[in-house]
């Protein structure tokens, strides 16, 4: 098993670099640059000129490309071209635990309730509970976070004031870095933002849990298990459940990925500082550095993603074996 | 006349259907499926006849009636420059829905051409386009959008180009930003409709009808186009209409972050943009472009789901 990790480690290394070498070409390959404007004022030639030399823009491309993984290897992501005096480290430093909580936490909620609300639908197929979890499932699918956001801060925020409908209860430091004090600022401020971000995931979840077990009850070592006298408790927990969950697994790994990595709409409706932002402003403002940052996490973590979701597999269905 | 002859005769005849008529017969029996379909339909209407309906046009502004509670005036309000928020919604229509089906179109079309030459000719070639298309799927998405429709912005701001840029400028600009919103959102999305195609081939090529084909003589694009094609047609179909609501939330995301459409074009992520600024003292704002995407979506979902029951009642209602 360590050895298959390590060799898949091993095979991510040049397929990041190919990641972030077609975003790199991508970005630079956009008119304009990081120096065009300051505010609403652009710059004098020599101005830009002098500010391009300083951050090496005026190499050649592929040394550019060198140079940044050159530093990469040094665990150094540059500096920011916009937010003067900062280091990508910086904003990583700081943004990225509050979006890997939003984020952890919309799947934490997802994976709770969205996998029993599957089982229920399937053990309980075509009968009025499946329908009524079949179609809140596909309801929660369809309301969008540009939808379902701004409903909940009126209602329960404004109208209600239960909650808070905007920023991020998380007191800093973080413990590790990234884990807050579950205080009850912290929870109170959440409830809304990982609701919202939650509830498509639950639907999906349930959904494909639901299809999932459906499919796996039809296999023969189920009709084996049911034959040699199981409670069908014990044929759902113990033989279907958890190779049903592969499914739902493959689909949690890039999940969490592309939700850690901060999803703009709810940062940005909530106010909450997280790295989601970013991926909208730095590309807009051509912050060259940053925009490999936040690409350079993405791809990471979806690797990592799938590794833990191959690994998962393995546990799940004893039939997978890896060398 | 024997008893049983007349209780026979009695029964209701049953005609015989083809494939894609028996899958629209299942369809018309899934209720929720034709309400969506119904809706859709409504919608296409209400977007064909927008100049004729709406009571307003979507770009005049009367600054006085500014943020106007819903009334006799405006059935449902008036937003930041005044604008009937009801005549912006009915042509927010246009937009959602020509993106839905242009990025559906362009999908489908690329990922079905990719997919059956991947899997039609096999061994090197296959190996070499899957490379490709696994590579693609690593790529961030909503990255690479945003990266592209960037660069159409920048392309557009710039009016010295030259040639096939500059006519496809004008063109983006003509249709209020959407050529380019096709092009961002269809670059990436044919990968998943790749794959497919190709596995549905795999699983035609080797079946006797296409061995016969190619025994009397069909040549590759004969055995294509004329018996692989019409096969692999259907369930790509049906996938591709799963993946339209992806398509309609990407575009109103895109105009969300100021990346879509050009105003004074209205779609529904431009308005929920606008209405969510003003939502403690104005919430009226959100209620039609909200209301419109969600069923917009909610439909597209439920045609998608009966459509792919239709087509394959083995995994019915998963």
């Amino acid at each position: 098993m360590l050895r298959y990790i390590v060799r898949r480690l091993l095979v991510s290394i040049p397929v990041l670099i190919a990641l972030t070498f077609v975003v790199f070409a991508l970005m630079r390959a956009i008119p304009g640059g990081p120096f065009d404007f300051v505010g609403d004022k652009s710059l004098p030639a020599s101005v830009v000129a002098n500010l391009e030399r300083k951050y090496h823009l005026d190499e050649p491309l592929l040394k550019q490309y060198g140079r940044y993984l050159w530093d990469l290897l040094h665990l150094d992501m540059g500096p920011s071209m916009r937010e003067r005096g900062r280091m990508v480290n910086d904003i990583v430093r700081d943004n990225f635990p509050v979006s890997f909580q939003l984020g952890a936490m919309s799947v934490a909620l997802a994976v709770v309730m969205g996998i029993p609300l599957g089982i229920l639908a399937a053990l309980k197929q075509n009968s009025w509970i499946d329908y009524l979890a079949t179609f809140i499932a596909v309801i929660g699918v369809a309301i969008p976070a540009l939808v379902l956001a701004p409903f909940l801060i009126w209602i329960v925020g404004v109208r209600l004031g239960w909650l808070p409908a905007a920023l991020w209860g998380a007191e800093r430091p973080f413990y590790l870095g990234f884990i807050p004090k579950p205080t009850p600022d912290f929870f109170r401020h959440a409830i809304l933002p990982v609701v919202t971000l939650g509830t498509g995931f639950t639907a999906a979840i349930g959904r494909l849990t639901r299809a999932a077990l459906l499919q796996v009850i039809r296999e023969d070592y189920i009709r084996t298990a049911r034959a040699k006298g199981l409670r069908e408790r014990a044929v759902v927990v113990r033989h279907a459940l958890k190779n049903s969950l592969i499914p739902v697994v493959t689909v949690i790994g890039p999940l969490f990925a592309a939700v850690v990595t901060g999803t703009f709409v709810v940062e940005q409706m909530f106010a909450i500082p997280g790295m989601g932002k970013y991926y909208v402003t730095a590309i807009s403002q051509r912050d060259y550095p940053v925009i490999m940052g936040v690409t350079l996490i993405y791809a990471v973590l979806l690797v990592a993603a799938n590794l833990l979701v191959d690994m998962t597999y393995a546990w799940l269905d004893p039939r997978i074996r890896y060398q | 006349m024997a008893v049983a002859e007349r209780a026979v005769a009695a029964l209701p005849v049953r005609r015989e259907r083809s494939p894609w008529g028996d899958a629209f017969y299942q369809l018309t029996r899934n209720r929720v499926a034709v309400v969506s379909g119904i809706l859709i339909i409504v919608l296409v209407l209400l977007a064909l006849l927008a100049d004729v309906i709406s009571p307003y046009t979507y770009y005049e502004t009367r600054v006085i009636d500014n943020y106007m509670r819903p009334g006799s005036k405006y059935l449902l309000g008036a937003d930041t420059l005044g604008r009937d928020i009801l005549s912006r919604t009915i042509y927010g229509i246009r937009v959602s829905l020509s993106v839905a089906v242009m990025a559906a179109t362009v999908s489908l079309i690329i990922g079905i051409i990719y997919g059956l030459t991947s899997g039609y000719f096999g061994g090197r070639v296959d190996e070499v386009m899957m490379r490709l298309v696994d590579f693609l799927y690593g790529l961030p998405v909503i990255i690479v959008v945003i990266l592209l429709q960037v660069y159409f912005k920048a392309l557009g701001r710039r009016a010295a180009a030259t040639g096939l840029s500059a006519l496809l400028i004008k063109a983006d600009l003509a249709m209020g930003g959407l050529l380019f919103i096709f092009i961002a959102i269809g670059a990436l999305n044919w990968i998943g409709m790749a794959r497919i195609a190709r596995g549905q081939t795999l699983s035609y090529k080797e079946k006797d009808f296409v061995m016969a084909a190619r025994a009397v003589g069909v040549g590759p694009i004969g055995i294509i186009f004329r018996h692989l094609l019409p096969n692999i047609l259907g369930p790509c179909v049906v996938q591709e209409t799963l993946q339209i609501p992806g398509y309609i939330l990407l575009e109103a995301f895109l105009s969300f972050i100021g990346l879509g459409v050009n105003p004074p074009t209205p779609s529904w992520g431009i308005m929920i943009q606008e209405g969510y600024q003003a939502i403690r003292s104005y919430p009226h704002v959100l209620l039609g472009p909200a209301l419109a995407l969600t069923l917009t979506v909610l439909a597209f979902n439920f045609l998608g789901d009966g459509l792919r029951d239709a087509f394959d009642p083995v995994m019915r209602g998963t």
